[in-house]
């Protein structure tokens, strides 16, 4: 087998960006691309958000670290932790101790800092951007979310959060003192701010806007890192990857996402089906055969019944698979990939690689 | 329940109001539809709410619900469309109205106000819950809830205790005791999960964070996507006592038989697992090729028959 130019290209990049929502195996198809990488010797390097604990023994993360760790040869993994990065960069900008405290403790920084939409993938830029220099090829397993297409959105998100130009206007001069200080000249400002009231409170909104003036210092960083994680999204060197699953339900996601790309003139490389149904790929194995005439002897007639009927239900189950693949393929006009189930959980090198070995199969170096 | 109609069948409790919670692609949307399909053929009028997969401030859904057919409602619930309409109760003026919804402050308050989305959206299911006729017979009987996934869906429910936890007087305060209240004594939640790994261990989690921040239980866990093969003693006999040529028919049908057995023994082993996370039997689902709201509460009861 040869290695599919898809992937060849995505591996030969500066970036990988693996998109997908929680449970498809995004974080095990991110280290397998890491891992063919290094083996075609680029200096590599996994992001990843939450490892299983068995992958990051495996990946040698058992520390909670957010510095590039060697894994074996050209192969680094980094473990991403968007909170601790978002407080790092709340340390290094504070003007004070004091506002840096104000900031940490603040309970809507709180909530921010772990739900905003957007910050995650904003902090998982940042934190990468950091070491971005040090290797040849990243791979970036993006954080856990409801939809491939969120990260993507990431940046305007938090853009459109940041510029509080709006917000600031809106909140500075009338709840200093937590009173307000005067009335806004339009009906519609008025009508708001009686709505808000009653429906908030003013002390829920003085503690809104005590955090937006604790915060003030911040907005300018935080743009940067959301105008410079557009920039490299947009880079040649950066490719997009889905992982998937065969189901019906994944159909529409893989058509959704190759839109989003394109949309956003993004390049997509690939689309790739973990834990397919090995019948559903060619070459990955034999199904048996279900006709009367193939062999069937050593068996009493009604077990060779209920095998054969057990292996009619397991071909149906394949069938489908390879239907959903084929469907995720036209539909998304990506090449798709599939990756056969494993017997085991993949938690080690020697089970990676042969994830690896099917996104990447070792040849000839081309 | 309501008097003069009665459960026939062995399917989950449908009754009140039921918030469906778990990982993303454990088939919880389809589950939630299942369940309230189930509680329509158990003629209850039901209502159906869908919140997603995210808590989007922006963009499309409505507040108000739509009618599937005679007895069973459906709504696409976003917080911003019921934050619109909390805005259209209070101010009444159309225009102003209009002029307040669309102006930018108004989407960005409402997009950076941390809280502000989770307990409109409550507030809101809520009021559905409250609703009666001129006779004072609610208006639903049953309430399914789907909800966002995973950690969106604890964040959601947690909402209203922490922000009173944070700022215990006001009328944000006495807004967020309203919905505890209901939450803690009207509500039942439902856990979602299929019999893998990570799904299981992630179900588990989920109870336990949910009890320490509210002080909530799940009452249902559904193990969703389940194959329940089982092979006869003789096909068990024959696994472990024929030997087939290698690469022979026979040989393939054993791998395979092999396999089957293997993951029936995995799913009993997620099955008892969550059961002891949760401290619930769950109700299995089985695997369903195409599944269907029909086919899936269908399947709800077969398999506690």
């Amino acid at each position: 087998m040869k290695p599919h130019p898809a992937i060849s290209n995505a591996l030969a990049g500066k970036l990988i960006v693996v998109c997908g929502p929680g449970g498809v195996g995004k974080t095990t198809t991110s280290a397998a691309l890491a891992l063919a990488a290094a083996g075609r010797g680029r200096k590599t390097l996994v992001c990843t958000i939450d490892p299983s604990k068995r992958l990051r023994t495996s990946l040698g993360l058992a520390r909670l670290t957010g510095a590039p760790q060697k894994v074996k040869g050209k192969l680094y993994a980094m473990r991403l932790d968007p909170k601790q990065t978002f407080d790092d960069l709340v340390r290094r900008h504070a003007s004070s101790a004091e506002a840096r405290d104000r900031v940490l403790q603040n309970r809507f920084y709180q909530q921010i800092s772990r739900h905003l939409a957007g910050t995650h993938e904003v902090m998982a830029m940042e934190a990468l951007m950091g070491v971005a220099s040090d290797f040849d090829l990243i791979v970036l397993d993006t954080p856990p979310a409801s939809s491939a297409i969120a990260f993507l959105d990431a940046p305007k998100r938090v853009l459109d959060f940041v510029d509080g130009r709006v917000l600031r206007y809106f909140l500075k001069p009338y709840f200093v003192a937590g009173r307000l200080a005067f009335e806004p000249k339009t009906i519609v400002g008025r009508t708001f701010l009686r709505i808000l009231d009653s429906a908030v409170g003013l002390a829920f909104l003085r503690e809104l806007s005590e955090f937006f003036l604790a915060f003030e210092g911040l907005f300018d960083s935080f743009r940067k890192t959301a105008v410079a994680m557009e920039a490299l999204l947009r880079d040649q060197g950066t490719t997009f990857i889905l992982v998937t699953t065969p189901s019906s339900s994944r159909v529409s996601e893989g058509a959704l996402f190759a839109q989003a790309l394109r949309a956003r003139s993004l390049r997509a490389s690939a689309v790739i089906a973990n834990r397919v149904h090995p019948w559903a790929i060619p070459g990955a194995a034999t199904p048996p055969s279900l006709e009367d005439t193939k062999g069937g002897s050593l068996f009493a007639k009604g077990v060779l019944a209920e095998l054969r009927d057990l292996a009619a239900r397991e071909q149906t189950r394949a069938d489908a698979e390879g239907r959903y693949l084929r469907q995720i393929a036209t539909k998304s006009g990506l090449t798709a990939m599939a990756i056969p189930e494993l017997e085991t959980d993949v938690h080690d090198l020697r089970s990676l690689g042969q994830v690896a070995a099917w996104l990447y199969p070792p040849g000839p170096a081309s | 329940m309501t008097p003069g109609s009665s459960r026939k069948d062995e399917g989950p409790d449908t009754d009140g109001v039921l918030f469906v919670l778990g990982k993303g692609g454990v088939g919880k949307s389809v589950v939630s539809a299942g369940l309230a399909t189930l509680a329509v053929k158990r003629g209850r009028t039901t209502l159906l709410v869908r919140i997603g997969e995210s808590l989007e401030a922006y963009g499309g859904g409505s507040s108000s619900p739509t009618r599937a057919r005679p007895g069973f409602d459906e709504l696409d619930l976003r917080p911003r469309a019921a934050m619109d309409e909390y805005v259209q109760h209070v101010v009444r003026i159309r225009p102003l109205v209009e002029r307040i919804t669309r102006s930018e402050v108004y989407k960005k308050f409402f997009a950076a106000a941390p809280g502000l989305p989770e307990l409109v959206l409550l507030g809101r299911i809520r009021a559905y819950f409250d609703e009666t006729d001129r006779l004072g017979k609610a208006r639903y009987e049953t309430i399914i809830v789907d909800c966002p996934s995973s950690g969106h869906g604890l964040l959601m429910i947690e909402t209203p205790f922490a922000a009173f936890r944070a700022v215990p007087v006001g009328p944000f305060a006495r807004l967020a005791a309203q919905i505890i209240e209901w939450l803690t004594h009207s509500v039942r939640i439902a856990i979602v999960a299929i019999p893998e790994e990570m799904a299981v261990v992630e179900a588990i989690e989920f109870k336990e964070d949910l009890e320490a921040r509210t002080g909530l239980r799940p009452a249902l866990a559904i193990l969703n996507r389940m194959r329940l093969e089982s092979l006869s003693r003789e096909a068990r006999l024959a696994l472990r006592e024929v030997e087939a040529p290698k690469g022979s028919n026979d040989h393939l049908l054993l791998d395979c038989a092999r396999e089957s057995l293997r993951r029936a023994r995995l799913e009993t082993f997620h099955r008892r697992r969550l059961a002891r996370g949760l401290g619930l039997e769950p109700v299995l689902v089985r695997e369903l090729p195409n599944p269907r709201p029909l086919t899936v509460a269908e399947a709800l009861v077969a398999e506690t028959a």
